[in-house]
């Protein structure tokens, strides 16, 4: 099957050099540019929802136009990815950023094939989520909120879930976090440690809303922390608003 | 099946929990179906004093129970969790009897929601070549963790007369399938790799 065209918005000032290397880089990797002038006015005109856009910070990142970028990431979802290094930005600038998931790319010539991993993922109508849990009347509840959105798959114990992650790639590991064998707080270690799974993204989604066990778990860094007595309703929001925001690890 | 009044469930509750009626349904027929072995298994832990895997267990059911708007049950699972948490023996000691007693009456409660797939009509001899191709399917779902493929397959092979050296296998099947159990499905594979390879009878 041949894959989708790829479009990405580009705003940059085009007639530097280092930009109109990065465009050649593009072309050659059949990924089509939409450029865009650094200028507010334009950059309004850049559709809303999931699409790409690149904006080098270069010479090129007015607080105006970082304002309509974090609107459009944080309320549409749109992925961003940041070209060239901070070090001109306004301390405005630079605090605004911070506050916007994005995608870092410091230096010229960008890497490529990392770029490419993340506008797959990106582009990826379905994201894969695997669901972890002991008890199979919870995974056959979660999936059933889920699938119509995303593509699901399940396994009862932490260990199933690193063999399967050994063999399936997935963008989303929900995690439950009291299980026999493996405790979710062990598999989320043993993901982290592996180098093929380290940067897969994991939430738990638990019944344990006693502090003790939250705090623990959020020592682990996970990417989210659900519980159970969520309606499927605010679960499955959460999921879509945490895809929204998440900027994939290559 | 009426969902409006069942003894001992909140039913807006559950609904809300479900998120629809169908899922619902659904899980009260897999609630009532596991019953038997887990209140058996919590049981056992209880009267083993591992108070660990109690623990595991009864904060397991503390979700389940809740999904089906088993609300109390859910409270007293709560009570238990807590209880082997900081290790109070003397709540353990207390309300597990009753935890078990309110458990297992949901076994009568919700018989009549179990949901299966015997019917009583006569069913064609499987051929070969559909059971060749049911059986592949099942260790294609059980080798790539495809839970779709392997509930396909393992209806449609509910739909036929299987070979009878099949059977035995056939219900492990089910059960590892019903529990999302991959672990044991992938112990069992061994064994229907032998019968697929045509020594069934």
């Amino acid at each position: 099957m041949s894959q989708p065209e790829q479009e990405v918005y580009l705003i940059a000032d085009i007639h530097r050099l280092v930009i109109q290397s990065l465009i050649r880089d593009f072309n050659d990797a059949k990924i089509t540019l939409k450029c865009i002038d650094p200028d507010p006015e334009q950059v309004k005109y850049i559709p809303d929802g999931p699409v790409n856009v690149i904006l080098s910070i270069t010479e090129s990142a007015s607080i105006g136009v970082l304002r309509l970028l974090h609107q459009k990431v944080l309320k549409t979802g749109t992925h961003l990815f940041i070209c060239g290094k901070k070090s001109g930005l306004s301390i405005d600038e630079e605090n605004l950023l911070k506050k916007t998931p994005a995608a870092i790319f410091e230096n010229y010539p960008i890497d490529m094939e990392k770029f490419q991993k993340m506008l797959e993922f990106n582009n990826r109508l379905k994201k894969r989520i695997l669901i972890v849990d002991d008890e199979p009347m919870m995974l056959k509840s979660i999936k059933s909120w889920l699938q119509d959105e995303y593509e699901t798959y399940m396994v009862n114990s932490g260990m199933c879930a690193l063999d399967f992650l050994e063999r399936h790639p997935v963008d989303l590991v929900l995690l439950d976090y009291e299980m026999p064998g493996l405790s979710g707080p062990d598999t989320l270690n043993r993901i982290r440690i592996q180098a093929e799974t380290k940067n897969i993204a994991v939430i738990f989604l638990t019944a344990k809303d006693d502090k003790s066990c939250v705090m623990k778990a959020v020592e682990q860094k996970p990417d989210g922390y659900l519980l159970k007595k969520q309606t499927p309703e605010e679960i499955k929001m959460n999921i879509n608003d945490f895809f929204k925001r998440f900027v994939v690890r290559v | 099946m009426s969902l409006s009044n069942i003894n001992g469930l909140n039913i807006d509750a559950a609904l809300k929990n479900c998120g629809s009626e169908k899922l619902l349904l659904q899980m009260l027929s897999d609630f009532q179906l596991s019953i038997e072995a887990k209140s058996n298994e919590i049981e056992d832990l209880f009267e083993n004093k591992n108070y660990t895997d109690f623990r595991i267990k009864v904060h397991a059911l503390k979700s389940t129970s809740r999904l089906i708007g088993a609300l109390k049950l859910s409270e007293l699972a709560e009570t238990l969790e807590h209880a082997a948490q900081i290790e109070d023996l003397a709540t353990i000691q207390l309300k597990t009897p009753r935890f078990l007693a309110l458990y297992r009456s949901f076994s009568e409660i919700l018989k009549d929601y179990i949901q299966t797939d015997n019917s009583e009509k006569e069913k064609d001899i499987i051929s070969i070549d559909t059971f060749n191709d049911l059986t592949e399917k099942l260790v294609t779902g059980i080798e790539e963790y495809d839970y779709t493929t392997l509930e396909n397959a393992q209806k449609e092979l509910g739909q036929y007369e299987l070979p009878l050296d099949f059977y035995p296998i056939y219900d492990k099947i089910v059960s590892c399938i019903n529990n999302v159990d991959f672990q044991g499905l992938s112990d069992l594979l061994p064994e229907i790799k032998v019968i697929k390879e045509g020594d069934c009878k």
